[in-house]
């Protein structure tokens, strides 16, 4: 890995991909979901990913997160190459030092908010920072909602639950995935607002994906992706600047 | 911990649980029930052939042409009973005679058996070692006399001195009921109708002429079987044989666990849709949540349940319901 001329993960990277390739099916069917990425992701950092539906986002975070295998290339969190982890590894890593925030069913729908939360600490056998946790929970406003069932929550509130649930095993990045794409602006704006003051006040590195120039312009950072490749970059983005972007990759 | 999700995933899916384990529970019960159903029958039928020939030490009959178990044997001539009376070691004689016998009640209409047979038999009375037993009254004795069976004099109304019809293969003929049998402690013979005559009287009205089906013998306490059982052969004409009345016993056995095999086996095909049914039943209320379950699953592999725990979790549930359906099953058949 030290011998990648370009990408090279620096020591201060949380994660990070080199020449990553990613294909779907074969002959004439083949997709390039992923065809060559190398990106960097800082610690203490917050990057957003956009691009057009089908650009390969959704596929490069899953590559990140160890939920699928990339076809060439290679993948790390911190300095360890996924590639070289087996299930087992894999599985702990994604435990203990990844944290997942889906669109949707991002809960187990017969545990309550508490349980989600402590959910990846408890499948380890470990409490937690018990701090830590009351924290995360009255930084996301879940103090009164603990006992709740998903079923009981709004939308908005189960995304809260399951950014907490990502953040209470104090994860080296988390990676979400259109976390705010089924909520209102007002809703979506409170959950990236924690997103936010995660990695402000704690130093929590997130990589989001987002088709939301407002969500985007929330991050430190703006990786662009379209037809499996990076396009572009953008750093300390506003939301007019990030439409801007878009519409000259667009032409 | 995946114990916990285990017990709420169970309990949210209380209703779906308790269907499945309601379609295992009726799969192992109509699998179990069929075994044990045919198991019963064979039993009864067992004891009721020992107990019926328990008194029966030799059995002279004609010999089998064929190897067809259930051929008719041909008659034994009737003298033959006083001649194995007269051997020594032989303590009763009693000759088998069964032939169709239709009783009809005292409008004249026939006594219905549901399909049982309606059997006229010769009888030597209370001492006899047929299995038959006097309940009421007396044995009969001559021409125009006959005890019937007990559960079907119960069943018509008829009373010991009623005067009764009974339809044989040549014709009608009345006689006065003068006893009332059954077949050991029963009152009744399984649903058949029985009237039960002396011997000479049976072969006259059952039309056997100078034969009977067989002979049945008890020997003297202490008789050597087997010597008494040579003299007999001694004497026997061709075509006749002497066997124990265990092996007859058996043999009657062996024909009705054949059918009970059969019929056990039809149960059984029946049992078999049922479980069929009941796993597709299963099949299809696990389809429908197979979706969202497998969302749930891919949820806790995401972040970070390993395989162990995921697998455990779907066996334990899967246990859970399919034990308790199982038992439930099988204590359900036992009661029933
Ligand atoms: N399991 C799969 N089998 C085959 N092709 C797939 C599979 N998953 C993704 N793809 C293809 O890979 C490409 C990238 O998909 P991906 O989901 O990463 O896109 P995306 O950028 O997340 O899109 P969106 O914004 O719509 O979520 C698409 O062309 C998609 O059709
Ligand atoms: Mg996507």
């Amino acid at each position: 890995m030290a011998d990648t001329p370009t990408g090279t993960p620096t020591v201060a990277a949380a994660a990070g991909a080199v020449d990553a390739r990613k294909t779907y099916g074969s002959g004439d069917a083949v997709v390039h979901a992923l065809d060559g990425v190398t990106v960097t992701f800082e610690l203490g950092r917050f990057t957003a990913i956009m691009g057009p539906s089908g650009s390969g986002k959704s596929t490069l975070l899953h590559c990140l997160a160890g939920l699928d295998e990339l076809t060439s290339g290679s993948v790390f969190i911190g300095d360890t190459d996924l590639a070289s982890l087996d299930d087992r590894r894999l599985t702990e890593l994604r435990r203990e030092r990844v944290g997942f925030v889906f669109q949707s069913f991002n809960l187990v729908p017969t545990l309550t908010a508490d349980e989600n939360i402590r959910l990846p600490l408890l499948l380890g056998g470990r409490d937690g920072d018990p701090v830590w946790i009351d924290t995360v929970i009255d930084t996301v406003g879940l103090r009164n909602r603990l006992t709740h069932r998903p079923s009981e929550l709004s939308g908005g509130q189960q995304q809260r639950v399951a950014v907490a649930r990502a953040l209470a095993s104090q994860p080296t990045i988390i990676f979400a995935d259109e976390p705010t794409g089924n909520l209102d602006s007002t809703t979506g704006a409170e959950i990236l607002t924690f997103m936010r003051r995660a990695v402000d006040d704690f130093g929590q590195t997130i990589v989001m994906v987002t088709h939301d120039p407002t969500a985007a312009s929330y991050a430190d950072r703006i990786v662009f992706l379209a037809d499996g490749h990076i396009v572009d970059e953008m750093t300390e983005p506003t939301p007019d600047a990030v439409i801007d972007r878009m519409k000259r990759l667009g032409s | 911990m995946i114990g916990l999700v285990t017990r709420r995933s169970m309990r949210a899916r209380l209703g779906r649980n308790i269907f499945i384990a309601l379609a295992i529970t009726l799969g192992v019960a109509f699998v179990a029930g069929s075994f044990v159903l045919a198991d019963s029958i064979r039993t009864t039928f067992d004891s009721l052939f020992s107990e019926l020939n328990q008194d029966v030490d030799l059995e002279v009959r004609s010999v089998l042409a064929t190897d067809n178990a259930q051929a008719q044997r041909d008659p034994v001539p009737a003298s033959l009973a006083d001649e194995l009376a007269a051997i020594p070691g032989v303590a009763e004689v009693e000759p088998v005679l069964q032939r169709f016998a239709q009783l009809l009640d005292p409008d004249g209409e026939p006594v219905s058996t549901q399909g049982a047979p309606a059997i006229g038999a010769a009888w030597t009375g209370p001492t006899g070692i047929s299995g038959v037993t006097l309940k009421e009254g007396r044995n009969p004795e001559g021409l125009g006399e006959t005890a019937i069976d007990r559960a079907t004099a119960d069943r018509v109304g008829f009373e010991i001195g009623d005067p009764i019809d009974i339809v044989f293969d040549d014709g009608v003929r009345s006689f006065e009921i003068v006893g009332l049998v059954g077949l050991g402690s029963a009152d009744g013979f399984g649903g058949a109708t029985v009237a039960t005559f002396d011997p000479a009287t049976a072969r006259e009205v059952l039309n056997a002429g100078d034969t009977y089906d067989a002979i049945d013998l008890r020997l003297d306490d202490g008789a050597d079987a087997a010597a008494v059982a040579r003299d007999i052969e001694a004497l026997l004409p061709d075509r006749t044989e002497v066997v124990t009345g265990e092996q007859v016993a058996q043999e009657a056995s062996d024909q009705i666990n054949q059918f009970v095999s059969l019929f056990g086996n039809g149960l059984l095909a029946f049992a078999f849709v049922t479980a069929f049914v009941s796993a597709f039943i299963i099949n299809n209320v696990f389809g429908i949540t197979i979706t969202q379950r497998l969302r749930e699953l891919a949820l806790l592999r995401a972040i970070g349940a390993n395989t162990k725990q995921v697998r455990s979790m779907i066996i334990v549930e899967a246990l859970l319901i399919s034990i308790t359906g199982t038992v439930l099953g099988l204590s359900h058949r036992s009661t029933s």
